[in-house]
């Protein structure tokens, strides 16, 4: 659905230039939700504009659904736009306009009656169940309801894609999560392709299907969400991921010596890792009964991906030192990944 | 009320179709002047803001060549202007005195005045509009006209009014050119004979007039705020 080969976008500042997006190449398909996920200054809102070119690239080709963009002129391109809409962070609603206004905007001019853009914006504003609020001006409305009308602007000449810039970083958490679960909507019950820039690792986790990782420029990473929550293997992604699980805080409990990482002799404390989609097998139950062991979980940290279980428990063990070698070779059949962070087995 | 005012303004009083010829000459000066400043302003103003760089038809040489005018223009003395315009008054207008020859200046004077103004009312328009214009697939010409004038306006407004109050200033100084005016009134007629009730009278119907104009202004701008 969109193609970006080898595109490199550059900035001339005052004596240094800044290369905001070096040599990327991406294939975003049809119907999936995609996100593009960094560290602010990464060059992912650069990334977005050079999709429906409003940056246009140094270098490269963008193909949006078959159509060569970069080869359009600037009468063709904003046709071709119209088919791409766009949300983004603060919403640019137009201040002037009451929401109703704001969503008969694209329509405007178009060759459309009046009436009829004044239903369609009507219809817009019901979808994102915003109808009772046709005539209030943006000044009026909170964040949320802004990017909903927002939205629903984006929607009104039926794009095959919306693109979201950051549309939910000015958002508290619960409105985030209506409004992702507006762009799910969007993409389940209108097939649009959606690609969200995002710093936030949530909006990822919530909504995407696929995830491409953004480091000063260039794409370092990408694939299937869960693979990438999963397994990361850049040091930008694991950040990313190690900050949204907080599982890596044992190593700063057991450093500090905190009672709770203390162990009695015989007993370890280890890591368990679910590292493969639908872990939702009783683990902790089938080992205390098929092991005899007994299992402290000191925390845990499980996250759904999508359907997935993704995440893991750092537990304490006690018990005979053969049972625990057993159930450390019975997670790891079962695709567990397991470290033995704190050791007093042989102490026994 | 008739013997108030004669004893008040007894010399405008004494005269007063002079006192109502120069209140219409300020008010056609004013009239005149501040629609092609309107006009000529807004088209420089949007000019300056559309080929400014980063801007939607970018256009170095343009912008330059603009820009340096208008500080040109602006830093010419009103009264100089007149003098310096001479030639082309008398082209354009037929005459170079009276109402006439004084309109081409006055236009000169106030409109990169009113193209500045009108620009950084412009500037205030947030870019993600514009962002948001585009990629919703308008054109420079759409952007010009539904983003940057209809969400510009209340600013628009107030820059037209700091400039047309200020364009009455400058018709006080039509007289050089005998065309008159309430600031012509207030000099020759009671200046010059040391008569304070015409210049007091002179200086009631300005204000009245600047405040009808700022009360119009300031109503535009509500109008256009939301």
């Amino acid at each position: 659905m969109i193609t970006l080969e080898h595109v490199s976008k550059t900035f001339a500042g005052s004596g240094s230039s800044v290369h905001a997006v070096r040599d990327v190449s991406l294939e975003i398909h049809e119907g999936e939700i995609f996100g593009i996920m960094g560290f602010s200054g990464a060059g992912k809102s650069t990334l977005v504009r050079l999709i429906n070119l409003l940056e246009r690239p140094d270098n490269g080709r963008v193909v949006v659904d078959g159509r060569v963009l970069t080869d359009l002129n600037s009468r063709e391109l904003s046709q071709a736009r119209k088919k791409i809409g766009m949300i983004f962070q603060q919403f640019n609603l137009f201040a002037t306009r009451t929401a109703l206004q704001n969503v008969s905007f694209p329509l405007r001019y178009s060759g459309m009656r009046r009436d009829d853009i004044r239903e369609r914006a009507q219809e817009l504003l019901r979808f994102v169940e915003l109808e009772d609020k046709a005539d209030s001006y943006p000044s009026q409305l909170s964040g949320g309801q802004k990017q909903r009308v927002a939205i629903a602007r984006a929607l009104a000449s039926n794009p095959k894609i919306l693109l979201c810039d950051e549309a939910t970083s000015a958002l508290d958490p619960q409105t985030t999560t209506s409004i992702l679960h507006l762009l799910k909507r969007l993409n389940s019950e209108l097939g649009i392709t959606i690609v969200i820039i995002t710093h936030q690792m949530e909006v990822v986790k919530q909504v995407c299907n696929r995830v491409a990782v953004m480091e000063a420029g260039r794409v370092v990473e990408t694939g299937d969400v869960f693979d990438i929550f999963a397994n990361p293997q850049q040091p930008v992604t694991q950040s990313f991921v190690s900050a949204a699980t907080n599982l890596s805080r044992i190593h700063k409990l057991i450093e500090q010596d905190a009672p709770i990482t203390r162990v009695k002799p015989g007993e370890c404390i280890m890591r368990m890792k679910y590292l493969e989609r639908s872990s939702s097998e009783a683990l902790v139950s089938q080992l205390s009964r098929r092991y005899a062991l007994d299992l402290n979980i000191i925390f845990g940290s499980i996250e759904m991906i999508g359907e997935n279980p993704l995440g893991g428990l750092i537990v304490t063990v006690s018990g005979a030192p053969e049972s625990i070698n057993g159930a450390i070779q019975y997670l790891r059949d079962k695709n567990v990944e397991v470290e033995v962070l704190v050791d007093a087995r042989a102490a026994r | 009320m008739q013997g108030l005012l004669a004893e008040l303004f007894p010399h405008v009083v004494e005269r007063p179709q002079d006192f109502l010829d120069s209140i219409v000459e300020t008010l056609i000066m004013t009239g005149w002047s501040g629609t092609l400043m309107l006009v000529f302003g807004l088209i420089l103003g949007v000019a300056l803001t559309a080929t400014k760089p980063r801007g939607i038809l970018e256009n170095r040489l343009i912008y330059q060549v603009l820009d340096k005018a208008i500080n040109l223009l602006r830093s010419i003395p009103f009264v100089i202007l007149i003098a310096l315009l001479m030639n082309v008054t008398r082209l354009l207008m037929g005459t170079r005195i009276g109402v006439r020859g004084v309109i081409p200046p006055l236009v000169v004077g106030s409109t990169p005045f009113f193209a500045r103004q009108v620009d950084s009312a412009l500037a205030e328009v947030d870019p993600g509009l514009i962002e948001a214009a585009k990629s919703m697939g308008c054109r420079p010409l759409g952007i010009i006209l539904r983003v940057y004038l209809r969400e510009g306006t209340a600013a628009i407004a107030r820059g037209a009014t700091i400039t047309l109050i200020s364009l009455i200033g400058l018709t006080a100084m039509a007289g050089y050119v005998g065309a008159g005016g309430l600031g012509d009134y207030a000099i020759v007629f009671g200046y010059n004979y040391n008569r304070m009730d015409v210049v007091w009278a002179s200086v009631i119907v300005i204000v009245l007039i600047v405040t009808v104009i700022q009360a119009a202004g300031t109503l535009i701008a509500r109008k256009n705020t939301h």
